[in-house]
């Protein structure tokens, strides 16, 4: 008897707790048509130093088929205040979730944009995945230009984004990583630099930072460089211009893959010599030059000016991030990761590291040069 | 025949026990405390833990698999006894709570914002009524089941095999890190809960493979632990994971698939499974120590009465720091009694030989 009352009770809380908990949901329901689906946030810095942020939102409109993009913006001292007064520009409840890219204008970025990210970072509703891209411009009016082959220009600059880090055409960098090659030592973060240019936008190359602050950028030749010496390059192009005392013409290699290896050694007066030695392999795609393809040992002088070619284009780009004092490739990391934890205190790395030696050693492997070998030249011409 | 636990069973429900919320947080603990390569301490707490389940398993074969009470009504007057077991009951009761709620508010915080963390609790301790008023043999059962839900998100951490990379963790060994010792008490915390294995003994199946089975249950729970701080080591960079509060979810929430993002929220509420049969096992042993006191009460009210009386009390902390800070005091009495309570018993146990053996001349 009385554990058939027990039973009743427990029922009676559970038809309770299921109802209420529904009317909880109501409360909290959200209805597709009635969202501002934050897509892309823009920073930019107004002339009076102030923030400028820029929402480009996508509003489903009533049946389900429409899209629209509608751009807000409004001065703000931080991003979440500009949530705030964003909210009053629009007739729909602005929500984060979907947030896909977040664009800082050069000025922003040249300020720092730690406090901006830390705010991407603390707020649960917002992916890590958010992309971070610098724009050489204005952010506003990029957002507000309008492509005639592409109706929306937000999810526009996010799939040229998405698209070229597939293809390994510039580094990815969302949120996450950012925050982690700020907070690493031995290692400054990067952003892609994109422009608008003529009907389009263009990826402008590649943004480099010194803890939060950006110092300049690299020309878009670098990116597949620069990624071969950031991790594992995978299924890569890359187009060389061979223009050593042999050789003439260019190569392009394709599905290029590629290793690396760091050496740190010491100099005699304390600092420090560090070398990368990168295994690149490949397939010829094109090829423009004179030395036959038929013959291994022209194919070894191909190799070598591959080589030459991709050393001396990492050295210089080291050269360059030497010169602006940060640290992209990650060389701290090395040399931290070959001394004592009292040494490595010891050593202040951003005063040595503009004077590391850096070498590159690259050893280039073709795999093949295509389906031909080469197409003879016609007799009446020799 | 009478039912048994056997030793399967006691393997997952050890594991089940230990793991839970404190989880999420344990790496950052880890970089926290302990600094360069802190995932090191998983393997160090590990150890600890199975030190002290071979304190328990030397009670039980002193005792031969008799149940604590029994042990302890044998030597000690019941005016002893009775405040004793009263203090166990509120306590492991409180720490049921505190563990419950802690969930339900990081559950509000990432996926239900606008809920109210009342009816979310309240939800939440109807199942855990439900599961203990079936008996230890069930809730045994259910941890079997529950573990398969649990155990399959260990393959997960191969999706971040891109962005990890051994030269973020540094050669260096503890460095960076501060208060070692005081960490290492708050990150046993997310080994604890093994020691209401005592309570379980007089079900379990009376073999010697008893306390071989709750080794590898804690063997599981450090490995899957060590697993992802090991990676998260890798994946975060040091600084970064000191300021992450909860750098499981965030690991969770960078997993993209070709048809759905953001999989934090529904991987989190498969955590529930095991929040739910640890909290469980706490309200059970609180119930086991009250039954000695009220040996004639109705078993199915008395669970009830404490679910009911602890989901009051957690109302009182409200925020998630309240909350962590009390949670961070329960556990220090929970490693002090996991420790302290097997020694007691074996002293008990051996005065009582000695008498024993006394008499018998």
């Amino acid at each position: 008897m009385r554990d058939l009352q027990l039973k009743r009770f427990v029922w009676l809380l559970v038809i309770l707790g299921v109802v209420v908990s529904q009317t909880g949901c109501a409360r909290s329901q959200r209805i597709l048509e009635k969202l501002a689906i934050n897509h892309t946030l823009g920073y930019d810095l107004d002339d009076d130093k102030q923030l400028y942020v820029t929402a480009a939102i996508i509003n489903q409109g009533e049946g389900g088929s429409e899209v629209k993009q509608e751009l807000i913006s409004t001065e703000a001292d931080s991003s979440k205040e500009a949530k705030i007064k964003l909210s009053r520009q629009t007739s729909r409840s602005i929500v984060n979730g979907q947030i896909r890219n977040t664009m800082y204008s050069i000025d922003v970025a040249r300020e720092g944009i730690r406090k901006l990210i830390e705010n991407l970072v603390r707020d649960p509703s917002i992916s890590p995945r958010v992309k971070i891209t610098i724009v050489n411009g204005s952010v506003k009016e990029l957002l507000e230009s309008k492509f005639p082959d592409h109706p929306n220009t937000s999810q526009y600059v996010d799939h040229l984004l998405q698209k070229n880090w597939k293809n390994q055409n510039i580094p990815q960098v969302n949120v996450y990583q950012f925050a982690r090659d700020y907070l690493e030592d031995g290692v400054d973060p990067v952003a892609p630099v994109v422009r608008k240019k003529g009907d389009s936008v263009v990826v402008d190359g590649l943004g480099l930072f010194r803890d939060d602050k950006y110092v300049g950028k690299l020309s878009p030749d670098y990116n597949m460089l620069f990624a071969m010496t950031r991790g594992k390059y995978r299924q890569g192009e890359i187009y060389i211009k061979l223009d050593q005392e042999k050789l003439d013409g260019s190569v392009m290699l394709g599905t290029v893959s590629s290793d690396k290896k760091f050496n740190v050694r010491r100099k005699r007066n304390g600092g420090f010599i560090v070398e990368l030695f990168l295994q690149v392999k490949g397939d010829i795609m094109e090829y423009s030059g004179k030395v036959p393809l038929d013959n291994p040992k022209d194919i070894r002088v191909i190799e070598n000016g591959i080589s030459a070619y991709i050393s001396g284009k990492i050295e210089k780009m080291v050269n360059i991030m030497q010169e602006k004092r940060s640290d992209n490739v990650g060389l701290g990391k090395q040399v931290r990761n070959r001394l004592s934890y009292a040494e490595w205190k010891r050593l202040n790395w951003e005063k040595v590291y503009p004077e590391v030696t850096f070498r590159c050693i690259v050893h280039t492997k073709i795999k093949s040069s295509g389906e031909i070998l080469e197409i003879p030249p016609q007799s009446s011409e020799k | 025949m009478k039912e048994r636990l056997y030793a399967s069973h006691i393997t997952l429900l050890v594991f089940m026990i230990q793991t839970g919320v404190t989880a999420l947080s344990l790496a950052r603990s880890a970089a926290m405390y302990f600094g360069t390569n802190g995932w090191i301490s998983i393997l160090i707490l590990g150890g600890v833990a199975s030190v002290n389940i071979m304190l328990i398993g030397i009670v039980n074969r002193m005792c031969g698999g008799e149940s604590v009470f029994a042990v302890m009504a044998k030597s000690l007057p019941r005016f002893v006894t009775i405040p004793i077991y009263l203090v166990f009951t509120v306590y492991l009761a409180l720490i049921g709570c505190m563990v419950g709620k802690q969930y339900i508010h990081i559950f509000q915080l990432i996926a239900f914002p606008t809920a109210s963390t009342f009816m979310l609790k309240a939800c939440f301790d109807l199942m855990v009524i439900f599961l203990v008023t079936k008996g230890i043999y069930n809730i045994g059962k259910a941890a079997t089941v529950f573990s398969i839900l649990i155990l399959w998100m260990v393959f997960l951490l191969f999706a971040f095999s891109n962005d990890f990379e051994f030269d973020r963790m540094s050669p260096f060994v503890f460095k960076q890190g501060h208060h070692m010792l005081r960490g290492a008490v708050d990150m046993f915390a997310a080994f604890a809960g093994y020691e209401l294995i005592l309570f379980v003994m007089p079900y379990a199946d009376k073999s010697k493979k008893w306390i071989r089975s709750v080794q590898t249950g804690n063997l599981m729970t450090t490995l899957t632990y060590f697993s992802f701080v090991f990676i998260s080591f890798g994946f975060f960079s040091l600084d970064q994971l000191k300021i992450m509060l909860y750098p499981l979810l965030d690991m969770l929430a960078y997993i993209q698939l070709p048809f759905v993002e953001r999989l934090e929220n529904l991987l989190f509420s498969f955590l529930l499974f095991t929040v739910v049969i640890t909290v469980g096992m706490y309200i059970w042993s609180a119930c086991e120590s009250a039954q000695q006191v009220f040996p004639k009460a109705n078993r199915n009210v008395m669970v009830v009465f404490i679910v009911f009386v602890s989901f009051l009390i957690s109302i009182l902390p409200d925020t998630l720091f309240q909350l962590e800070l009390v949670l961070k005091y329960l556990t220090y009495g929970e490693t002090a009694f996991s420790f302290g309570f097997p020694l007691f018993l074996i002293l008990l146990l051996m005065i009582q030989k000695r008498s024993e053996v006394k008499a018998r001349a």
